[in-house]
């Protein structure tokens, strides 16, 4: 996993950056849940969730034309819910995770629309990856409400690999609004028994707004 | 499903004797012991709803014998739930007997559960093991069981026990009641019984005396009656049986001890009539002692004569008192027996005379075999009549004992009851002094009770035994022959004494009369008489009479007395009396000293 972060932060800093941002973004994260049992048998009746996302974190331009990246902090929460009518159980799940959230985008659509205008759309496609770790989560089980904690498929951290679009507008010099749909899944970078079948995957829908904030020595490409 | 299932019972088992069929009613849920997987936390607890298995069920006693197995096969219902009847199953080869053949016998036995999942049955796994108890409300309520119950263990019933509609109840052990029985019913007891308490019948019956129905104890069924064993030695404070009525005991079956001998009346006369016998014994030999000079030998005859009688009082004594039994005691106080009339429409009552014609009876008494007298309640009845003859055409006439007669006049103790000749039925008392040679054979009996009525008593009479009515005519008589043989002593002295003096006197006379002594008493070589017969002996001719018997003279009595007897032509080695005197030691020691004792109180009263 170190290794995994060096070699990313390696290869970004070899970009010649020349604008910087800052980055804070919410929305709305919808997850379900893509299990199968030992016997490699799925769950029916089990239906996502929504829960809030938070990201904070830095975006750059490199000198690559119209490519950028993004590395930044993020906290998300899963969750799913379902109900087994053999034998009448009920069950949902609520995690709370934190990540590092690293991206490139790439603008497609760039657009000012007068000349001295500093008002500029972007239209852009973006892939992150994310690996992260449960900080908090609960389970109930008919009325009963267990700590996920420690538990199986949920103690190990996800990697998330996600893609999508946004566009952004900037309204000023300082000040840069977008909004971007990334949608993913999750996979668990460890299993604890190569023989148990057993396996969860993570779906996941962000969507969100944000807010850029170029630092002095940004500066926009021409 | 791939996994092998454990399972557990969550609902208990509710254990009940079915109304109709065999069988114990067994449910449960059947729980799958594996988690059901979830992301997260897995689920456990959860039931198995339909779900095919096959469920073993093995009773087996406490030494895990198995004593009933059989398998059901069935499916879950949707909330994992089965309901069985143990014993509706099929019974496993491994199982000794059928649902209905176990033997619950009180002892632990245990139930162990096995489900196979699926419809192979073949691989077990074990689901509960428990002991099996008694159904909680068996034991406080109610228990209806419409087939067999059998109760291996002690019972105990603290409330009353009901066996209804005419069922029998069989006991093949001992049965113990503490309190009160009452059986409504015949009662059969086909073995010995033992009653230690006291038996009263009450029977609620009648009829009359010659029905058997009419008894409330028959006994019967063996060819010996009744035996009756009473705490301790006999006496005659132990009743045997006593007779009761609306006034009170009427007679009674009792034991004798020596003392009832001395106040029995039998023993009391037979003791006067020895005592007289002995006198007259005595006045005998003093009459031959007075007569030894002229006949010494009847000295010894009558020294025989008084051994005989010693011997006769001291067996008579030793019977009386070696032969005590039990005594039938009555207000009656006869032996009677049922006799016909001769003419059955002669009216004939208690008490009257009458003659006996050929076992039958009538009121006149001339020429009759013999005199009796109506009994009016004798202590025994014999000759009951048979079923052909009626009772009413019988008397019960008294053959011995105490019985009231009919007498005309006044009546004095001791007087000879006489039958009249003219047939009235009555009685008329005669004086020992008046009795006359030619009442002798009109002599009923003897009166116990003095009547000074001059007109008709109803007199105790003692009828049947001796009355001693030819003793004072025999005594009479013993006198005149005493007296005719002294003469004929005298006389024969006096011939024998001419005899002598006409020998001298008249040559050749002696030889004419071809004796020393024409005339002279039969010397003891004489043999035999004419007929052939043994001529007593003379044994001695000295004086046997002693003022004081001792034991040599009493030996030499018994002596005298056997050798007088042998004369007579008895064969002492068939007398009782002799055989078992020379056989029995002490016998033999009992009648000596009886005899001197009783001699030397005969002498004593007697005098000097």
């Amino acid at each position: 996993m170190k290794k995994s972060l060096c070699l990313i932060f390696l290869s970004i800093s070899t970009l010649y950056v020349c604008g910087q941002q800052v980055y804070i973004e919410t929305g709305t994260a919808i997850s379900a849940f893509h299990y199968k049992n030992s016997d490699g048998e799925s769950l029916d009746n089990l239906f996502g969730s929504n829960n809030l996302f938070m990201q904070i974190g830095y975006h750059a331009v490199s000198t690559v034309n119209r490519l950028n990246y993004s590395a930044g902090i993020s906290y998300i929460g899963y969750g799913a819910s379902g109900s087994d009518s053999t034998v009448g159980n009920y069950f949902d799940w609520d995690a709370r995770y934190i990540g590092i959230d690293l991206g490139l985008d790439y603008e497609i659509i760039k657009k000012r629309f007068t000349t001295n205008s500093l008002s500029e759309l972007t239209v852009y496609i973006k892939l992150t990856i994310s690996p992260e770790i449960m900080v908090q989560g609960t389970q109930t089980i008919n009325n009963e409400v267990y700590n996920l904690a420690g538990v199986e498929q949920f103690k190990y951290p996800f990697i998330f690999a996600r893609g999508g679009a946004g566009i952004s507008y900037s309204i000023n010099r300082a000040f840069t609004l977008y909004a971007e749909y990334l949608g993913g899944e999750g996979f668990p970078v460890k299993i604890g028994d190569r023989d148990d079948k057993e396996r969860l995957w993570i779906a996941n829908h962000n969507i969100g707004f944000g807010l850029y904030v170029n630092l002095p020595s940004y500066k926009s490409w021409k | 499903m791939k996994k092998i299932f454990t399972f557990l019972i969550i609902l208990t088992a509710v254990l009940k004797l079915s109304g109709q069929d065999h069988g114990i009613t067994y449910q449960a849920v059947i729980i799958d012991a594996d988690a059901q997987e979830i992301p997260g936390v897995d689920i456990t607890g959860n039931y198995l709803p339909n779900q095919a298995l096959s469920v073993r069920f093995t009773i087996q006693d406490e030494n895990q014998i198995i004593e009933y197995q059989e398998i059901q096969s069935t499916t879950t219902d949707k909330y994992g739930m089965i309901n069985l009847t143990i014993g509706s199953g099929t019974t496993t080869t491994s199982s000794p007997v059928i649902f209905t053949g176990i033997d619950w016998d009180g002892m632990p036995k245990d139930l162990r559960v096995e489900i196979s999942i699926g419809e192979s049955g073949t691989d077990f796994t074990e689901l509960s093991f428990q002991p099996l108890y008694f159904v909680p409300y068996a034991f406080h309520r109610n228990i209806t069981a419409t087939g067999t119950m059998i109760i291996d263990g002690a019972s105990t019933l603290n409330s009353s026990l009901e066996v209804a509609n005419g069922s029998p109840a069989s006991l093949t052990g001992s049965l113990a009641v503490t309190g009160t029985s009452t059986l409504n019913d015949v009662l059969t007891v086909n073995s010995t019984s033992a009653l230690n308490g006291q038996v009263t019948i009450n029977a609620d019956i009648s009829g009359n005396d010659d029905q058997y129905d009419a008894y409330p104890l028959r006994v019967q069924g063996s060819n010996q009656g009744i035996g009756i064993t009473i705490d301790g030695s006999r006496n005659s404070d132990n009743n045997f049986i006593t007779f009761w009525d609306a006034n009170g005991i009427q007679g009674r079956i009792e034991g004798q001890v020596d003392a009832d001998v001395y106040t029995d009346p039998e023993f009391i006369f037979d003791q006067a009539m020895f005592a007289a016998k002995t006198a007259v014994q005595i006045a005998n030999i003093a009459i031959a002692a007075a007569a030894i000079l002229v006949d010494p030998g009847n000295v010894a005859i009558e020294a025989a004569n008084s051994g005989l009688l010693i011997a006769e009082i001291a067996e008579y004594e030793i019977f009386a008192f070696s032969n005590l039994g039990v005594a039938y005691e009555s207000g009656s106080g006869d032996y009677a027996e049922w006799l016909p009339r001769l003419y059955p429409e002669e009216q004939i009552g208690y008490g009257q005379v009458v003659g006996v014609y050929g076992g039958k009876i009538t009121k006149k008494t001339e020429g009759s075999e013999m005199l009796m007298v109506v009994s009016r309640s004798p202590i025994v009845l014999g000759n009951m009549p048979p079923d052909s003859i009626s009772e009413s055409l019988c008397e019960k006439v008294g053959f011995m004992g105490q019985v009231p007669v009919w007498v005309l006049g006044k009546v004095k103790k001791g007087d000879y009851i006489v039958s009249y000749k003219s047939g009235s039925g009555f009685g008329k008392a005669v004086s020992p002094e008046e009795l006359a040679i030619d009442q002798l054979s009109s002599v009923v009996g003897r009166a116990w009770a003095d009547a000074s009525n001059p007109g008709v008593n109803l007199v105790n009479t003692v009828i049947g035994v001796k009355t001693n009515e030819w003793t004072g005519f025999i005594q009479s008589n013993s006198a005149e022959i005493d007296s005719l043989r002294n003469e004929v002593a005298y006389l024969k002295a006096r011939i024998r004494k001419s005899d002598d003096i006409l020998s001298q006197l008249v040559p050749g006379y002696r030889e004419a009369i071809g004796s020393s002594s024409a005339v002279g008493r039969t010397s003891s070589a004489d043999k035999a008489d004419s007929t052939g017969k043994s001529i007593p002996p003379v044994i001695s001719d000295k004086p046997v009479y002693p003022k004081v018997m001792t034991r040599e003279t009493v030996l030499d009595n018994f002596s005298r007395a056997a050798a007088f007897l042998e004369a007579q032509g008895v064969d002492l080695s068939k007398n009782a009396f002799y055989s078992k005197l020379n056989s029995d030691p002490e016998y033999r020691e009992k009648v000596i000293n009886t005899v001197i004792n009783s001699y030397n109180q005969a002498c004593g009263q007697i005098g000097p």
